[in-house]
């Protein structure tokens, strides 16, 4: 007997996922090459809504698939590619068993390569898209870059990692993106702004490679994730280096025939590259750089807060004058400085930076240069100090560019205890929390402590004390001799003046602009606040009174916590004042 | 030829994202499909792709905002937060851990070899005779008719007077239901505002779960989700005690690995479903040898 009607997931959920080893047999690939497609493809494994049903019923939990992802997965060419691998692998295999050398050699020769292209551009169909991508891509990038040649890690790659990174920093070196720098125990974080894209990033600490524990971390995977990345950052450099005017595989502008007899121009040039020292040729030099050009913002937005418009111009500001922070320094790095990172930040902000000549190619300036304006040093004293330029620590530039403007060196000067490094990641948004004011100096630079201003306000309040007798007697003098003036004089004016009052009476007069009494204008708002108030929905109205008595507690608690400072203050302002008056007493005596 | 003409690694020459024109056609104004048609037609064919290929497969961002505390110099206030978060976090995993022990471990009695020994044989030999006191006439029966435990099932016939009732009973009982029902209707007409009421007690209780239902999805949205049968562990946190911070950054020593903490990263964003490494092979290798009938053996050959 043949059952009619509908069989158990042939419909709805149960269709709709393949485990992943039925994709692997609608595929007919290995494991290994299905995850790599998978990789590559941008194709990830799922979490249905009902496991049962999308298991078939089946227990346990499976790693699942959708079916219409398999399905694309089976209209990739790579496919074939990765069967050609197999292959080859066979092949190579067999003539190294017959010990058939040459056929081996001649096979490893030809080796078959997959190419990523068009995957990159079907999975990021804009450049756009590519950019707001990139955090992974170059985290994982800088980080392979370090390695040195691993086990299931191709040969070329942590060399290719390095090449291209070393050429995206360029970029954002002549484009001047960089926005944030954050330096922590994991390594530099760094935050840049292309296209109006905000991308992040991390670079490890320079350090000698540590061997990974084996169970930690799927290297293989790793790689093939790099393998994409690869050509991902491959084509977005040769785009940005394109906008931004300049040759791609990237060309230099000085050539010191000096160095070039001593290695191989091609080495000579990556290295010089990797210096990050020099600016590179433009492609078309007519052409200057289109991002130097001013654009103002539009003055008609959507937005109608007139706040924010402004808020959005001043950012603009900061920016700009972010873009030109370290323009006319001079720089020297001392040799236990992390070169890099410092080179980088000092340039993207227009600096000159120079190092020892024997640390690493690509010096522009010795270090007895006395044009030099700030050496950068970690170390608590130097033998040998020159005048004419600040020993700083590198956390000074660090902090410069989270603050946008160049803090005052005093606190960076070599051997000095450092101020804490904040992160410019966490957005402070201290509204209605109370900042004791040697915090506040810390985050915000405009900001400026009292007890400076304080010294010196009392100082000045003793001359002004002085002056002050002074200026009264002489006040006093002068309204003497102005009443005996006016007396004779008021006879002679009172006739003018009726005639002046007539004439005033025929005058036609311009018009008075009426002005608005600010203190009705306020009383107006409140109403209309208040009539607003009371337009707020009853479902919400609690939510509304509860957060307004919570701001209402909030700023109460800022007032107390103000108003003990200030007492705090002025009491221990009195007992300083009163002390140095004691000893003015003694003095006297 | 064949050799320089492959692609090489590492040689990008194209702008990938130049816009491509498409033969003379303009499909700005086309319908999808009808631009699918068009194109296969015209030699360029164009593929669907899947739309779950534009999306981000979670919403945690690829690099995540760094806790202030773990700078290489932070501010007193910050680090204190950060050991505070670390502590607690490491607190509930002490509780879960005794907790565990207590449920499984502390739960059964500790027994020791020889009682664990003691107590099979005990176990074991329950029921049995023992060997050294045997009594004759314990528990041997003589009486030789056997009586079993249920007695035999007979099968008694109901009369006709029996079965009538029977069935004059249940008319009787439908009927007083139907009456029941019948009665309930009318009276549900005078209970109009009740049942008005209850419905939409219901109908509010129902929403406020639907509610619930979306908030919890939503938040789901935003976490881990299971991809295969190994749980996902997030990678614990890594900070630096007070008396290990430096102040300069020459002397800072890096704490983690940023291969594992992208490992992590992945899992968490769902991109990479957690496994288990396997390090070691499960198949067994193969074991070359030579047939001894192959194997040369160049002492006995003589070379003349």
């Amino acid at each position: 007997m043949v059952v009619i009607g509908k069989k158990k997931y042939e419909s709805g959920e149960g269709a709709q996922f393949l485990s992943r080893k039925a994709a692997l047999k609608k595929l007919q690939l290995t494991l290994k090459e299905f995850r790599r497609l998978c990789i590559l493809k941008g194709i990830y494994p799922r979490e249905p809504r009902n496991r049962k049903r999308a298991q078939k019923g089946q227990p346990g939990i499976k790693t699942l698939y959708h079916k219409k992802d398999v399905q694309f997965l089976m209209h990739e060419p790579i496919i074939w590619e990765l069967r050609k691998l197999k292959v080859f692998t066979r092949k190579v295999e067999r003539a190294k068993a017959l010990r058939e050398f040459s056929d081996m050699k001649r096979y490893l020769s030809n080796h078959p390569t997959l190419k990523l292209d068009h995957i990159v551009k079907e999975r990021y169909p804009t450049f756009i898209d590519a950019l707001r991508d990139l955090d992974d891509c170059l985290t994982l990038c800088f980080l392979f870059s370090t390695f040195p040649s691993l086990n299931h890690v191709p040969r070329d790659q942590s060399l290719l990692c390095r090449r291209l990174t070393v050429e995206f920093l360029h970029a954002v070196i002549t484009a001047k993106a960089l926005r944030k720098v954050f330096v922590s125990i994991k390594g530099y974080y760094y935050q840049a702004e292309i296209k109006g894209q905000t991308i992040n990033w991390i670079v490890p600490h320079h350090f000698g490679f540590e061997p990974q524990a084996k169970n930690d971390v799927d290297f293989k995977m790793m790689s093939i994730f790099v393998e994409f990345y690869i050509i991902m950052l491959g084509f977005v450099n040769f785009r940005l280096y394109h906008t931004l005017n300049l040759y791609y595989p990237p060309k230099l502008t000085t050539h010191d025939n000096s160095e070039k007899i001593l290695v191989d121009e091609e080495t000579y040039v990556s290295e010089r590259i990797a210096a990050l020292n020099v600016p590179l040729i433009n492609l078309d030099s007519t052409l200057q750089n289109t991002e130097d050009e001013e654009f103002e913002m539009d003055q008609f937005t959507n937005e109608s807060d007139a706040t924010k418009l402004e808020e959005a111009k001043i950012e603009a500001n900061k920016i700009k004058k972010l873009k030109t922070l370290f323009k006319g320094l001079k720089v020297f790095l001392n040799r236990e400085v992390p070169r890099e990172p410092l080179v980088f930040i000092l340039r993207c902000f227009g600096a000159e930076v120079s190092w020892d000549k024997l640390l690493f190619v690509g010096a522009s300036f010795d270090e007895n240069d006395e044009t030099i304006t700030h050496h950068i040093v970690d170390r608590p004293n130097m033998t040998k100090q020159y005048i004419s330029r600040y020993y700083v620590q590198p956390q000074w530039v660090f902090d410069s560019v989270n603050a946008r403007e160049l803090l005052p060196v005093e606190k960076y000067l070599i051997g000095c205890i450092l101020p804490p490094h904040l992160s410019p990641f966490s957005d402070n948004q201290h509204d209605q929390t109370y900042i004791p004011p040697e915090e506040r100096a810390l985050m915000d630079p405009d900001f400026r402590l009292n007890d400076e201003e304080d010294e010196s306000e009392e100082e000045t309040e003793n001359e002004n004390e002085k002056e002050e007798n002074k200026t009264e007697e002489e006040d006093l003098e002068k309204d003497l001799k102005e009443e005996i003036e006016t007396n004779k004089s008021d006879e002679v004016n009172e006739k003018e003046q009726e005639r002046d009052r007539l004439k005033k009476k025929m005058k036609v007069k311009t018009g008075e602009v009426t002005k608005e009494d600010p203190w009705e204008k306020k009383r107006q708002e409140k109403q209309e606040y208040r009539l607003r108030e009371r337009m707020i929905k009853k479902k919400h109205r609690k939510l509304y009174r509860s957060m307004m008595e919570g701001r209402k507690e909030r700023a109460k608690e800022i007032w107390l916590l103000r108003k003990k400072r200030r007492l705090h203050d002025t009491a221990k302002k009195q007992k300083r004042k009163e002390e140095r008056k004691q000893k003015k007493i003694k003095v006297a005596e | 030829m064949k050799k320089l003409n492959k692609p090489k690694r590492g040689e990008f020459n194209v702008d990938l994202w130049k816009e491509k024109t498409t033969k003379d056609i303009d499909t700005n104004w086309l319908s999808l499909d009808t631009v699918r048609h068009t194109l296969t037609h015209f030699g360029v064919k164009k593929k669907r792709i899947p739309i779950s290929l534009r999306k981000r497969p979670s919403n945690i961002p690829a690099v995540e905002p760094p806790h202030p505390g773990i700078s290489y110099n932070p501010s007193f206030q910050d680090h204190q937060n950060l050991l505070r978060e670390v502590i607690q976090k490491e607190m509930e995993f002490i509780k879960e851990e005794e907790h565990l022990n207590r449920v499984t471990t502390k739960m059964f009695k500790k027994v020791s070899p020889e009682e664990k020994e003691n107590n099979l044989i005990k176990e074991m030999s329950e029921g049995l005779k023992p060997e050294n006191d045997q009594d004759p006439d314990g528990d041997e029966d003589d009486d030789p008719t056997v009586k079993s435990v249920n007695p035999p099932v007979k099968n008694q016939k109901k009369t006709r007077v029996q079965r009538r009732k029977q069935k004059e009973q249940k008319d009787l009982a439908y009927k007083r239901q139907q009456e029941k029902i019948e009665k309930k209707k009318i009276s549900d007409m005078y209970k109009l505002k009740l049942l008005d009421r209850q419905l939409a007690a219901k109908e509010k209780k129902q929403k406020i779960l639907r509610q619930k239902r979306l908030k919890k999805k939503t938040l789901k949205a935003l976490g881990t989700k299971t991809l295969s049968k190994v749980k996902f562990e997030p990678l614990e946190p890594n900070f630096k005690l007070s008396s290990e911070l430096t102040g300069n950054l020459r002397n800072t020593e890096p704490t983690n690995n940023l291969l594992k903490d992208r490992f992590k990263s992945l899992q968490k964003r769902n991109i990479v479903a957690p496994a288990n490494i396997r390090l070691k092979r499960d198949k067994a290798r193969v074991k070359r040898f030579i047939k001894p009938d192959h194997r040369i053996d160049m002492t006995k050959i003589d070379m003349k």
